[in-house]
Formats: C-alpha cells, structure tokens, sequence
C-alpha cells in the first residue's frame, strides 16, 4: 500500500503508535550521547509502550566490547540519566534485543557484516524491518558512514516501502556552507531526502514545538506579529557552564558554529515564519527556508557591523571562581575561538522589514536560559505619559525555552489607589504548574518521530545550508581578523559591552533574564 | 450519611463555605513569587459521578485514581455521590480535599483539589446547579460516570451534560447497561475499558500492519474474543476495534466479520481468534496479562506451518487509561 495511507490496522492508533518493527543502529554507540539521551530515550519510550512491539537495538563502535558488558553499561546508563528509574519488567524484555557489533567506520567488510547481521535479525522476525541508522560519531566519519550504507545496500533496504531505511545525523552538519553542501551531497548520492533526519534537539523540546501552537493556535498573537508593531526581538541561548572537557572540540567551533548556526537559527525560522499551509512537514520546513532566505547576512565587521564576538576571562559563577577560556585544559594559548557571539539580524520581508532580530550565545554567562522575547512597541505618548506617575513598560512576550519553560507576557496596570499611577506586571504560564512532572525528553520525541518517519521537528538539507550562507561570511572574517576585535566578558556577566552597543544604537538593550 | 462520602478523603465542610474555601485555599498571602498558589493552575475539571450502586471501596479506588490522574494533569475534582438513602437535610455537607504533589524536584510541584459532595437523586436539579459554580470557568470539563442509572443522567444531561468536553464510562464496570444511557449530540463518549486494551491494540495492529489488507480481508471471517472475570469491557472493545479493522481492509465487496465475546474460567487472560470460512488462515492472540506477554500465532495461506510470535502486553494503567480516554 501507499506509505501515506494508514494501514487498517492502525486504525485509532496515533501515529507514534503505528511504528513498523525496527532495528536502530547507533553508530558512536559507547558514546557520550548514546549513555546520556539515546538509551534513556529509548527505555522511556519502553515504559510508555511507544516503541514498536518489534524492536531491536544495534550499538556500532571501534572499541571491542563484549555484548553482555555492553548491556550492562546501557542499564548503568538507564539508572543514571533516564527521567523514570529503571523497571526491570521493562528493562528486561529490551535488554534482550540490545546487540553492540564492533566495527570501523570507514571497512567495506565491517559494514558487510553488519548488514549480515541485520538481514539476521530481520530472517528471525519473519517480517519485514526498518533499518534506522542513528549516526553520533565525530563529524569526521560522516561521509564515509553514509557512503558505505549505500554501496552495502543499506541505504535501499526496503526502498519506497513504510520499512525504507532512515538515517538520523547528529550536529554539527558540517562546520561552513561548503562543507554542508558537500555532506549533503554525500548524503544525496546515497539517501533520498525522505529518509534523512538532521537533528537539532531544540527542536524536541516542549517549549519549542508550542511555538507554532502560540503563534498559530490563537488568535490574538498574529495580527501583532510584525513590523507595524513588534519593536525588536531577541533571542539568548545562554550557558553557565564553561568548555568542561570538549575544549578540543569547542575550540575548533565556537559560539557561532556550536549553538547559534542551528538552535539560535531554528529559533529565529520559527519565530518570525510565515503560517505554514498545512501541518505537513514539507510546508512547516517551506515556511522556515523562506524566513533563513530572507535574511541579509550579517555585516562582520567589529566596528560597524552586526556581529559582536568575545571570550570569556576568569570570574564568579554562583559565588564561585571560574577560570577564563584561555586557563581553560586543552585550550591553546593563542586561541582566537569565541565563547561568546552576537549578532543583529534583519529580515527582508514584509512582515518584518526593519525589526532587528538580536541573537546571542555564549558560555560561562550569568545563567543558563534560552528564551525568545518580542517587546512590542509602546503606545502613543498621549496618555500616561510625561509624569513619573507613569511607568509604562513596553509589553513583551517572552517564551522561556528552558529552564522553567512557559510564557510570561508584560503587561501594563493600575496601581491599586486613589491616584492613577501605572506599573508593568507580568502573567505567567509555566509548564511544570499546569502540565504536571516529568514531560517527555526531547530525543524521545525525535527518536519516536524518526521512526514513524515525521520529519517536521527535522531539518531539510537546503534550511541548513540555509543558515550556513548566513555565518560563513561572518567566520570567514573572524578567521581573517585572528584576535583582532575579539572582546571579553567577565564569566557571570551576561557578555561584553560590545553586544550592548549592538543595541544601543537602535535604543534598545539586552534583557537579563531573572530566575 | 452516605457510606461513599464517609469512604472519601477530606475535610467537612458546609455546602455554603466550599467556594470561599476554594478562594483562600491558595492565597499566598503575599509571600514571594513561587508560592504554592503557583502550583494550582488547572488544566481541567473532572466530575466523577457515583451512581447509587457504587460500593463504597470502589468509589475510594477510583477517587484515587482520579487523584493519581491529577498528578499529571492538574485538574479540579468535584465527586458527586447519589444516594437515595441521603436524607433530607437543611443543611448539605461535603468534603474537601486538597493535595501538592511534589515530583523530583519543587519545580514538579503540582497541586489539586476535590469537592465531594452526597445528595438524593431527587434533588439532582438543584445539586448540579450548585455544582456549575464549583466548576473551574474556561477550562474543559469531563464527566466520568460510574454506575450510574439513565434516569439520573437524563435529569441534568441536557444542561451540566451539554457543557463537557467528553464523558468517560467503563464498559467493564456497568457492562450493556452502559448502552441504555441517554447521549447528547456533540459530546464524545470515551470507554475506559477500550483505553485500556491500547497495548493490545498496539500489538497486534503492529503486527497485521506488516501484511498488505488484501491479505487479511476474508470471506466469511468469525472472530471470538475469550476473556476472564472482569474483562468483559475490555473484550468486548478488542473484538469491536478488531472486527472495523477487518471490515476497512476488505474494502468495499468485504463483509464484517461475526464476533462473539465469552467469558472463559481463565483469570487475567484475554484471547483472539479469527477464522475464515474455510479455515484457510487463522490468527490465535493469547495475552496473558499476569505475565505481562502475548504470543500470536498465525496461519496464512501458501505458508507452510504456523508463525508465531511473542510481545509484551498488559492493559494501561489507571492515569494513562484516563489520558487516552480523555485526549486521544
């Protein structure tokens, strides 16, 4: 039958729950990722009845490890990070469909046997299997990944067919628009886009997929949402804690590559997108390549530019001391890698044509917070103004992606008395408060979607080479400039006076998002 | 005093002094933001109503499971317990009990409340009137009856009725008499019993969607759905869903099957049979629901020998039955 049509016999299921039987191989599996979000993804997934009844794992890594250790170490993982504590009534029946298979990335033979291993797995069954490779490696081995899936064959397992092979692929895609251009084309010659599946996390979260059900599901938000009377919006995805252990990687990547390229930039499409015209993937993602087009690149240069770019030099987090970037283990002397990054963006469409969109991220700030804040524009200056009875605050809807996820509108009100004296007060919507505990990770979300194949919280090979046009200029004159405009902020400080002056000259300034 | 009153959670309180109660409950007094009254923010209300029939401790178990319900989605509970050996009184009490569920960390923190009250099913008018202004405004309502009598849903279905989001009954509870209660146009009727079967249904729609509906359309298909005590409701809703999966894949030419549900000595055991007339393929579901699996075996024309297959099953637990019932 038609992979678009529904099965009879899924008939009042919802569609997570109509998965096909499936085999997920991880690639990267005794990786960081795979212990602290993939396996409890899955054993979640379990005590929710969400995975297929026919389900198998496949860890793939370089490193010998026996199957049953493996296994162990996936239940260690599952007690340590999932959000539910392990069942052994769940765990066990799962447990036993768990395989790690040792394998290079880049061997025609080692990924002939895996296939013979899944063709196994599937001869077993009796029934047709849907391959889902889950890539989580370094980007490095990336192309030879995919390129031996296809010459094995396992690109094409079950072409056309609900069963058709899928593969999920990591951040970061690609490190500039060329290099994603050239992974995308690796990926072209291998993959049919149907089946691919880039994951931006952000994309999981709750917060974020209700974005669409605020701007859209109500009626009162959209005839405001533009030019004629947003002010500015601005967008933080800020982070208190400082490199840790990945300085190897994150000094070859920086803010701007690291978070704002993908989550800063998935924030923005879905901020400022046009109504899409279905709730088909396709048209959401159509909406969202639109807005990432309409964007000018951001001017780079440290004087008069849109870009601001800054280290982070020792301080005080929760009272205690930090070390600076440069102090930091694996970090080199010289290092020109920003923590922080800023920038003002424009889009060039009718719905927001002059409205800058103020984007940051860094490393080692005040807080972590991520949030989308739109401060609308005050009203005219004819009442309630000209007296300091008056304290009129621009209203601002601030959607708090995490931590404390909800919404908190600003509102303007009467101060109790015999006096007509104003102040801003805010209404709040918090998630914990009105939905309850322990809502569903966001790879529980995305794994699921994988495997049903919904690939709207996924991102579309032209959206990220999309997002790619826009910073590659401005690293490529960072890497030009070498360290020359690169500020610092003290660790604790919410970045340097550079980002402030960004929005100075627009008489505007960055939000310190409180607790 | 009603014996399903006495059985419930709660403090007394006069009719009178519940609303200025609910007011001041979550006052945080003007203590800084965080304050339990935070917490409170309800998602619905849930009315469960207790038909006279309803023993005392299966009116506590359900109260809990609404409770455990509320945990997860926020709600206002209101209890509405008929009893026709109420007395007439001057003055009508009930209880209310409040809970902060506290989950992993104070952030979890959740809060909800329940009003119970006992009445005549002769003054049911005038309680439910009552009631609405317990009601949480703007937010969704549901009604979820437990044995309860036609009679007594007609009196105040055409107003409180008309104003749910959904009705919630258990097929398994009040069985065929369910189908003799008046219903109203524009508001859903949800069976517990049918939202538990969901990792049934899951199962084994998983397992036959692997096989094109041209293949599992048959002439002449019966199908029998065995069950132990006290799943009549949930076999009856197996064999239903079963029996409109079979109808859709045989299209258009296809006949729906004959269905026959039957109580079998088996404690905890659900089990699926379905023929076509000349016995060319037939499916055996056995779900054990003690031991939590299932085995299918199934026979398909041209294949040699049965194939058999093993999943993991049981019924949904009592908050995520409500939740399917309620939001799928």
């Amino acid at each position: 039958m038609e992979s678009t049509e529904r099965h009879p016999f899924l008939r009042g299921l919802s569609k997570h729950r109509g998965a096909p039987p499936t085999v997920l191989v991880i690639f990267g599996a005794s990786g960081d990722l795979t212990a602290r979000k993939l396996l409890p993804a899955l054993y979640n997934l379990a005590v929710d009845h969400l995975l297929p009844a026919d389900f198998f794992f496949v860890g793939y890594g370089r490193r010998e490890v026996d199957e049953d250790e493996f296994r162990r170490r996936a239940a260690g993982a599952v007690r340590e990070y999932s959000r539910r504590p392990l069942q052994e009534e769940v765990w066990a029946p799962l447990r036993e469909r768990v395989f790690y298979q040792t394998g290079s990335y880049e061997d025609e033979a080692d990924f002939r046997a895996l296939a013979e291993r899944l063709a196994a797995i599937e001869h077993e069954l009796g029934r047709e299997l849907q391959y889902l490779f889950y890539i989580s490696t370094p980007p490095g081995v990336f192309a030879p990944i995919l390129d031996h899936l296809g010459r094995s064959g396992l690109a094409r397992h079950h072409a056309d067919t609900r069963e058709a092979s899928k593969v999920v692929i990591e951040k970061p895609f690609g490190h500039d628009r060329a290099s994603a251009e050239a992974l995308n084309g690796v990926i072209a010659r291998n993959f049919r886009e149907s089946q691919v599946f880039r994951i931006d996390h952000y994309l999981g979260k709750e917060t974020v997929q209700d974005l669409l059900v605020q701007r859209f599901g109500n009626t009162i938000f959209e005839p405001l949402w533009n030019r004629q009377y947003v002010d500015s919006v601005q967008i933080t995805v800020a982070e208190d804690i400082g490199v840790g252990s990945r300085a190897g990687y994150y000094d070859q990547s920086g803010a701007l590559r690291d978070m704002i390229q993908n989550h800063a930039m998935q924030l923005v499409s879905l901020t400022a997108m046009e109504p899409p015209v279905s709730l088909d993937p396709e048209a959401i993602r159509d909406e969202k390549v639109k807005v990432l087009q309409a964007i000018g690149v951001p001017v780079a240069d440290p004087e008069e530019g849109d870009v601001v770019r800054a280290q982070y030099e020792a301080g005080l987090i929760e009272g205690e001391k930090v070390p600076g970037y440069l102090e930091e283990y694996g970090v080199a002397p010289e290092s020109a890698t920003e923590t922080f990054a800023a920038l003002r963006l424009w889009i060039n469409n009718w719905r927001w044509k002059g409205v800058p969109f103020y984007v940051r991220s860094g490393k080692r700030m005040a807080r972590r917070t991520s949030e989308i804040a739109v401060q609308f524009k005050r009203p005219p200056g004819i009442l309630f103004s000209g007296d300091r009875q008056y304290d009129l605050a621009a209203n601002t809807m601030v959607i708090q992606v995490q931590p404390d996820e909800g919404q908190t509108l600003l509102l303007n009100s009467k101060i109790p008395g015999l006096e007509t004296r104003t102040q801003p007060v805010k209404m709040h919507f918090r998630y914990a408060a009105t939905y309850g505990s322990n809502t569903p990770e966001a790879y529980e979300r995305l794994v699921m979607d994988a495997m049903v194949g919904d690939s709207t919280l996924f991102i579309r090979g032209d959206e990220t080479e999309a997002s790619w046009r826009l910073v590659t200029p401005v690293l490529e004159a960072w890497e030009a400039f070498g360290r020359a405009g690169l500020a610092r902020y003290p660790a604790g400080s919410w970045g340097p006076l550079a980002a402030d002056r960004l929005l100075w000259e627009h008489r505007h300034e960055w939000r310190r998002p409180g607790a | 005093m009603s014996p399903v009153l006495q059985a419930l959670p709660g403090e007394w309180l006069a009719i009178p002094a519940m609303n200025r109660q609910l007011r001041t409950m979550w006052d945080p007094g003007g203590s800084a933001e965080g304050a339990p009254s935070e917490f409170r923010a309800s998602q619905m209300n849930l009315l469960l109503h207790f038909g006279p029939e309803t023993a005392p401790a299966d009116a506590r178990a359900r109260f809990d499971e609404a409770i455990v319900f509320s945990q997860r989605y926020p709600c206002r509970i209101i209890v509405l317990c008929a009893d026709a050996e109420e007395p007439v009184r001057e003055r009508v009490e009930g209880k209310l009990f409040a809970q902060c569920y506290i989950g992993d960390t104070p952030r979890t923190m959740c809060c909800c409340e329940a009003l119970a009250v006992a009445f005549d099913p002769a003054e049911a008018a005038a309680v439910f009137n009552q009631v609405s202004t317990w009601i949480e405004s703007d937010l969704p309502s549901l009604l979820w009856l437990h044995r309860i009598d036609a009679d007594t849903l007609r009196t105040y279905l055409p107003t409180l009725g008309a104003r749910m989001r959904r009705i919630l009954f258990d097929r398994s509870v009040d069985g065929e008499a369910v189908e003799g209660l008046p219903r109203l146009e524009g508001v859903p009727w949800s069976d517990l019993a049918e939202a538990r079967t969901l990792p049934l249904r899951q199962s084994l729609g998983q397992y036959l969607s692997c096989f094109p509906p041209g293949e599992l359309a048959r002439q002449g298909q019966s199908l029998a759905v065995g069950h132990g005590p006290g799943l009549g409701g949930e076999a009856r809703a197996l064999a239903h869903w079963m029996a409109d999966c079979l109808e859709e894949a045989a299209g258009r030419e296809g006949e729906r099957p004959s269905t026959t549900v039957r109580p079998t000595g088996e404690d905890r055991v659900l089990h699926v049979e379905w023929k076509d007339r000349a016995g060319a393929s037939s499916l055996l579901f056995r779900a054990d629901l003690d031991h939590g699996h299932g085995t299918v075996e199934a026979r398909w024309p041209g294949e040699h020998g049965p194939a058999g297959h093993t999943f993991v099953v049981g019924l949904l637990p009592a908050r995520e039955a409500l939740g399917e019932a309620i939001f799928f």
